[in-house]
């Protein structure tokens, strides 16, 4: 009794356990077989719905008909969009990986690309709200945003602050490349645009309106004991391509795209701009990127959180070292001369982080001394793109990656005016852009009076 | 001339006798949608029918259908045919009306037949065929059939639908 009530009470434990575990994977297949797209149908679709009546008198002999008819038109299920980066073939679909946040170097403009992807059953407007909502050790902060073409070449819309976005249900397909959804929907569907369909973006190449069905009477009014004229409903007919600017997967619909959505998706960017303003301390800007369908921002509300933008410290570092040309000696933070000695000094300028532009290097003929100039040349630098000579006034003659100068005078305390680095131009008196690593020295002599 | 004066009304009045012949039904059909929402009275929520001018998808809406016969004369082999509204699905034993025989048909009103001798041929992995009783989201069309609607009757038929 024992034994068997035992082996019954094993054998119902075993069956339980395999009874857990099929169910188990039975529940786990029936969510992985769950579409990824959900088949609802488009918004503003009408739902027609037409009976007819026939019947005769008592005779059997005459014959009557009418028909009556009710209108159902379907609503707008709203939801939130989604938010990827931008589709392309190694990272296609709505999932393609949101923008890395961005070390950018103090100035800097930094650009998020994404896309936003409609997810309802039909066209709805979606508030965007972009905006800076914390900074540290940054200055000069703002933020754009802009709509963008598929190919991200043109701008449909600077700081927006709503996009509609079309969406509609599949009712039909056409190998390879064109679907039909209910006639009335997709009203502002138009050829450039972009269609994600189960989760692949297409270019639309051409679109053909549609109009719902409807069912009418010669006069106009309403009957129920008379036959009035249906008018079928025209789909809606878009052909599509591959979006050689994303995906660039060329479309092979077919019957099993049927009950699919289809949804329109944009490009969206956002650029953040800001200038470290603490020497040797990176300045960082938080954007939050939210968008909703209503102003308030509380329905179907999507927010990025903050994306982090930070901007990377100039620091810029200038030594200044002596040494008497004479007497002979390496440079150091001294000398040692006497009357009619030459001493060369040597100014050099490096860059340890982010990029420093307009540098301008300010040196006076110390006293007691003279300027050296040797055949109009006055001093003399190396630079990351080379060496070179520095003649007064010379204007642009080491542009575009050198050192130019200037100096009004050989007497002490006269100014010696350099203008460094890339883009650098001395006859506008602007001086040019040292990059982060960048070393430039320049050295000149000046004889002990 | 009395005699004569009554003969000739005798005769109009027979000639006015085929009028009652003339009588004839005539039979209205009036047709609702209507949808369910919960709305709370009195801190209780309760669910109520309302005119379905928009639905959503997977909602169900319902179908009354009204055949009224106004005329003088009882209307027979009374036949409703309702198509099913493209864009719906056929809710399973929703199909309802007095004093009616309701069929169903899944191959756009060809054929109907009753739920359980309605079949469709379903195409299995192997490439090979076979008929299965077809589920009701497949029917696409609904008949009534009504042998006769006396003067003045009313009748009120109607179905669930599945918005797809």
């Amino acid at each position: 009794m024992n034994t068997k009530m035992k082996g019954k009470r094993s054998w119902l434990n075993r069956f339980n356990s395999e009874t857990l575990f099929f169910v188990t994977v039975l529940a786990i297949f029936i969510f992985a077989s769950t579409p990824a797209v959900f088949a609802l149908t488009g918004a503003d679709a009408v739902i027609l719905n037409v009976v007819r009546v026939d019947y005769t008198d008592a005779s059997g002999n005459q014959n009557f008909s009418a028909e009556a008819a009710a209108m159902v038109t379907v609503s707008l299920v709203e939801a939130g969009v989604t938010i990827s980066g931008r589709p392309t073939l190694a990272d296609p679909g709505t999932g393609a990986t949101i923008p890395a946040e961005q070390t950018v170097a103090s100035g800097i403009t930094a650009s998020y690309l994404y896309a936003i992807t409609s997810s309802a059953n039909g066209d709805d407007e979606y508030y965007l709200d972009v905006a800076i909502d914390a900074w540290a050790n940054a200055a000069n902060r703002s933020v754009t945003t802009q709509l963008l073409t598929p190919d991200e070449l043109g701008v449909i819309a600077n700081n927006p602050g709503s996009v509609t976005l079309e969406a509609s249900v599949i009712i039909d397909a056409t190998a390879p490349a064109t679907l039909f959804f209910p006639g009335g929907t997709l009203t502002g569907l138009a050829a450039g645009q972009v269609l994600v369909v189960d989760g692949v973006d297409y270019l639309v190449d051409s679109v053909t309106a549609g109009s719902s069905a409807s069912h009418t009477y010669a006069d106009g009014f309403a009957h129920s004991d008379d036959l009035g004229t249906l008018t079928a409903e025209t789909r809606v007919q878009v052909v599509l391509a591959a979006n050689p600017s994303g995906a660039n997967v060329p479309p092979a619909f077919d019957a099993t795209f049927v009950g699919m959505s289809a949804y329109e998706q944009v490009l969206f960017r956002v650029q953040v701009s800001a200038e470290a303003d603490t020497a040797g301390i990176d300045g960082t800007v938080d954007v939050d990127v939210r968008t909703a369908t209503d102003v308030a921002f509380t329905a179907n509300l999507v927010d990025l959180q903050d994306v982090t933008t930070t901007y990377t410290a100039v620091n810029l570092t200038i030594q200044k070292l002596v040494r008497n040309v004479t007497t002979g000696g390496g440079f150091a933070a001294t000398a040692n001369g006497v009357t009619t000695n030459v001493l060369e000094y040597q100014v050099t300028i490096t860059n340890n982080a982010g990029d420093a532009a307009n540098v301008v290097v300010t040196d006076d003929v110390p006293d007691y001394t003279t300027l050296v100039v040797s055949g109009g040349n006055f001093a003399s630098y190396t630079g990351p793109s080379g060496s070179g000579t520095i003649t007064s006034i010379t204007g642009a003659e080491n542009l575009p990656d050198g050192v130019s100068g200037e100096h009004t005078g050989t007497a002490a305390g006269v100014p010696l005016v350099f203008y460094v680095g890339q883009g650098q131009d001395g006859a506008a008196g602007t001086g040019g852009v040292v990059l982060n690593g960048q070393t430039f020295v320049i050295t000149y002599q000046v004889s002990i009076n | 001339m009395r005699t004569r004066t009554l003969l000739i009304l005798a005769a109009l009045a027979l000639m006015l006798l085929p009028m009652d012949a003339w009588a004839k039904p005539e039979v209205k059909v009036a047709i609702t949608a209507e949808k369910e929402i919960s709305v709370v009275e009195n801190g209780q929520t309760v669910v109520k029918r309302v005119a379905a001018d928009t639905v959503e998808s997977k909602q169900t809406i319902f179908y009354t259908l009204t055949v009224t016969n106004s005329g003088d004369e009882k209307a027979t082999n009374v036949v409703l045919n309702n198509p099913l509204p493209d864009g719906t699905a056929y809710v399973g034993n929703s199909a309802f009306g007095e004093g009616s025989t309701i069929l169903f048909s899944v191959d756009g009103g060809k054929h109907y037949d009753t739920p359980a001798r309605l079949t469709v041929t379903v195409k299995k992995t192997d490439g090979s065929t076979e008929k299965q009783i077809a589920d009701p989201g497949q029917y696409t069309d609904i008949r009534w059939t009504i042998a006769a609607v006396p003067t003045g009757k009313s009748l009120t038929l109607g179905y669930e639908a599945t918005v797809k």
